[in-house]
């Protein structure tokens, strides 16, 4: 009896302290539902994805894509998801929904503006939104398995329960801003959390939320009144997360919606390092690329495009990622402490 | 000027002269590595420093200026290099000392009269290794330049570029930092 | 025990003060059982760090740093034979180097930075030179050489443009140390797509093509340029590994780029 008190106490205090949706969020939080698929096994959901275009096309992190063809809900419709395509520069799928008809979904927009630092966003999970703050679009960051440098917007976020790994962010004017690539900071538990079992705290928190068991499958997300559950009871310790640029995002999404559903990232064709500020050290020179056409060899120090000075290999993928495939570039390097000028035309990565 | 002497070996070496810097190589390889085994005790790691610092100073030979000992200028290289190392691989150096840390804890479980000599001396050896190793690379090559290679304080001076009294002062910071690191080693008790 | 005095302690233990110093310190040291409890295990420290002195056997040769230079295409060649004119090569000198001036005199809008000869930290990342040898003027259909035989030539093409090729040849020097370019590194990179490995043997070439029209950029002079700064935030790596936690990738933030390879 006392403890049933005990937990029915707790059980107030942690919808409390997750907090309702305000008026405002419960808004976007309409807009943006239509625009989601929860993708996942019977066992368990996975990662979500969101709307491109009315035919069912839905993009999401790749990451949590095990298998060509998954199982999701969208709106309401259970839907099988195929993998049509993937972008190994940025790390995204592209998964057509079937069956799908037009006005199944609402196709969600890349957010027109840029976002502020400080703004309120949504980041969707499998379990519900949260809420997370824009931090800056600044960031630099390099995909390490494609070697692709793109500029990365960092966010923050109360650490939820469960995973965040491809949470699609949203403005709270229901705009696609992009999906969770990767997170900085792992939460680490409140010590108030000691006082229970994990498993007893959690069903807790998902009762307040009205979202069941963890492993109850694939569930519809729904308008919840409050958010997802928290991993900690009382403040969280803060979960630092990075999403790819909302420019690549265009390129991507206009990419995965083109006929052949192509990403086109440009790119000359090599690989280099950083020359300590004075340019970027070429390392390798595709076979037959752009750069090898145009006569780049390896050990150039590039030193210039188009007459923006590269002082190292993060200057000379920023530049690049300004270029239009087909552009032709003035290149000088430095080879053999001699500057020589050449001609490249940008190709597609 | 002696025929094989440093000097006249690397003036020979700049005139394109590669044997003159084998020479160079064979002669002072093995203090390179002994200093760069001391500083990040892998072997593999070790040798890969040696071979780069030589290749670095075959590539800067134009500016090495005899005011300094060849050797000096080497091991200046290769201190340089174990810095690019350590900041390279900051996270691995964070999980030396933790280890490091926990080997101390460790040792300290043996008996309260005389905690050192209840310690098997390989264990003990080992347990230095690592605390050095967890030493910041400016606190771990003088510790290592003085302590171990016995080097004299003005050549220290001259890698470190600073004076002989400077020279000093460094390793005495830095058997600071390593005794503090390895007080429960040694069995200080605070009264 | 204040610090001034454990630090003389120190020194004591380990030999680095003056015998007559420390014989005085030992005796006062000798009185206070805590200073005596403290040199004796500093003592310990110093031998401990003696004992350290043994390492293992290395497997470094000096055919393995020979590879790793000529890998780095480094080579320091050797002084033309005019030197043993004695001092009449340098008029011969300032000849040539009024020649260079001349043909490389600046242009109006050359950032200097780039134009000039960078001077390289010796304890930094390892950049490739090739010390000057003589007398270099760039002609659009000349050979240069540096010194002296063997040359071949081949050039790019590029699809709408004849290129002019200039072919730059090094010597290799009396000792047989040919230089080439060749991969540095390449395990980590190997497989994600072929390489040419260009400019083989003996020869270094270097294409020279004229502007097309069709680019407002293509200019021979360069304006200040709009330069592509990167921020001064640490790089974010995102690696394949995943955070246990949140299940995305992890990232890392390194204050350095410097050896982050990245495509482009």
């Amino acid at each position: 009896m006392l403890l049933s008190a005990v937990k029915l106490s707790i059980c107030l205090l942690a919808t409390w302290a997750q907090g309702d949706l305000t008026n405002r969020e419960r808004t976007a939080w309409t807009r943006i539902l239509p625009s989601t698929v929860v993708i996942g096994t019977a066992d368990k959901p996975q990662t979500v994805g969101v709307l491109l275009d009315d035919s069912g096309l839905f993009i999401a992190q790749n990451d949590g894509i095990s298998t060509d063809i998954m199982q999701g809900v969208a709106n309401g419709h259970t839907v099988k998801l195929s993998r049509v395509a993937v972008d190994t520069a940025t790390g995204l799928a592209l998964l057509q929904a079937t069956p799908w008809a037009w006005g199944d979904g609402r196709p969600a927009h890349l957010s027109e503006k840029s976002v502020s630092n400080g703004q309120q966003l949504f980041v969707v999970l499998p379990s519900g939104p949260i809420r997370a703050e824009f931090v800056r679009s600044d960031r630099v960051g390099v995909l390490t398995i494609s070697r692709r440098m793109f500029p990365l917007n960092e966010l923050k976020f109360e650490s939820p329960d469960g995973a965040t790994a491809g949470g699609i962010v949203f403005t709270q004017q229901g705009e696609l801003v992009g999906a969770v690539s990767a997170t900085l900071q792992s939460p680490s538990q409140n010590q108030t959390q000691n006082a229970f079992d994990n498993g007893g705290l959690r069903a807790i928190q998902q009762a307040a939320a009205g979202n069941g068991g963890a492993g109850g499958g694939v569930r519809p997300l729904t308008t919840p009144q409050t958010l997802a559950p928290k991993l900690a009871y009382g403040p969280g310790q803060l979960t630092t997360a990075y999403t790819v640029g909302l420019a690549v995002m265009r390129r991507v999404v206009e990419g995965f919606r083109s006929p052949t559903h192509e990403v086109q990232h440009p790119s000359i064709g090599i690989f280099c390092k950083d020359s300590l500020g004075s340019g970027a050290l070429v390392e390798k020179v595709r076979k037959d690329g752009p750069a090898a056409i145009g006569g780049m060899q390896l050990g150039d120090i590039i030193q210039s495009i188009d007459g923006e000075r590269i002082k190292s290999q993060i200057g000379f993928a920023s530049t690049m990622l300004k270029k239009e495939i087909g552009q032709t570039l003035a290149v000088w390097v430095l080879r053999n402490s001699l500057q020589v000028r050449l001609t490249i035309v940008v190709g597609k990565a | 000027m002696e025929l094989d002497s440093d000097i006249s070996l690397v003036k020979r070496a700049r005139d394109g002269d590669f044997g003159a810097f084998e020479m160079l190589f064979e002669r002072h390889r093995t203090l390179v590595y002994r200093f760069a085994y001391q500083m990040t005790p892998r072997r593999d790691d070790a040798e890969d420093i040696v071979q780069e610092a030589f290749v670095r100073a075959y590539q800067n030979l134009d500016k090495y200026r005899d005011e300094a000992k060849f050797t000096t200028w080497l091991l200046r290289i290769v201190t340089n290099l174990c810095t690019d190392q350590a900041r390279m691989f900051h996270r691995r150096q964070a999980l030396e000392q933790q280890e490091a840390a926990g080997a101390l804890d460790w040792m300290t479980m043996g008996g309260f009269d005389d905690p050192v000599q209840n310690l098997e001396a390989d264990r003990r050896k080992e347990a230095l290794r690592k605390a050095l190793t967890a030493l910041p690379v400016h606190h771990r090559s003088v510790i290592v330049l003085r302590d171990i290679e016995e080097r004299e304080y003005t050549d220290i001076a001259q890698m470190l570029g600073c004076t002989v009294g400077g020279a000093k002062l460094r390793v005495l910071r830095a058997r600071r930092a390593l005794r503090d690191r390895i007080a429960p080693l040694l069995g200080e008790e605070k009264k | 025990m204040n610090r001034k005095f454990e630090d003389n302690l120190l020194r004591l233990a380990f030999e680095d003060m003056s015998p007559q110093e420390a014989a005085a310190l030992e005796r006062e040291a000798l009185q206070d059982p805590e200073a005596a409890l403290a040199l004796a295990q500093y003592r310990q420290m110093r031998t401990g760090l003696r004992d350290l002195a043994e390492v293992p056997s290395d497997q470094l040769s000096k055919e393995r740093l020979r590879e790793a230079i000529l890998a780095r295409g480094l080579t320091h060649e050797a002084k033309p034979a005019a030197r043993s004119f004695g001092w009449s090569w340098m008029p011969v000198m300032a000849a040539g180097l009024a020649v260079l001036v001349f043909v490389y005199r600046p242009h109006a809008g050359t950032d200097p930075k780039i134009a000039s000869h960078r001077e390289a930290n010796p304890f930094t990342y390892p950049t490739i030179e090739v010390p000057p040898s003589g007398p270099v003027a760039m002609n659009s259909s000349k050979m240069i050489e540096t010194a002296g035989v063997g040359t071949s030539s081949a050039s790019f093409m590029s699809p709408s443009v004849p290129a002019q090729t200039v072919a730059i040849v090094t010597h290799p020097n009396r000792n047989g140390l040919r230089s080439r370019h060749q991969a540095r590194n390449e395990r980590s990179l190997n497989g994600l797509f072929a390489f040419s490995g260009t400019g083989t043997g003996n020869v270094m070439e270097s294409v020279i093509k004229p502007a097309p029209s069709t680019s407002g950029a293509d200019t021979a002079t360069m304006a200040s340029p709009a330069a592509a700064t990167p921020p001064a935030s640490p790089i974010v790596l995102i690696g394949n590994e995943k955070d246990g936690s949140t299940g995305a990738s992890r990232a890392t933030e390194v204050d350095s780029a410097r050896n982050v390879v990245v495509g482009g």
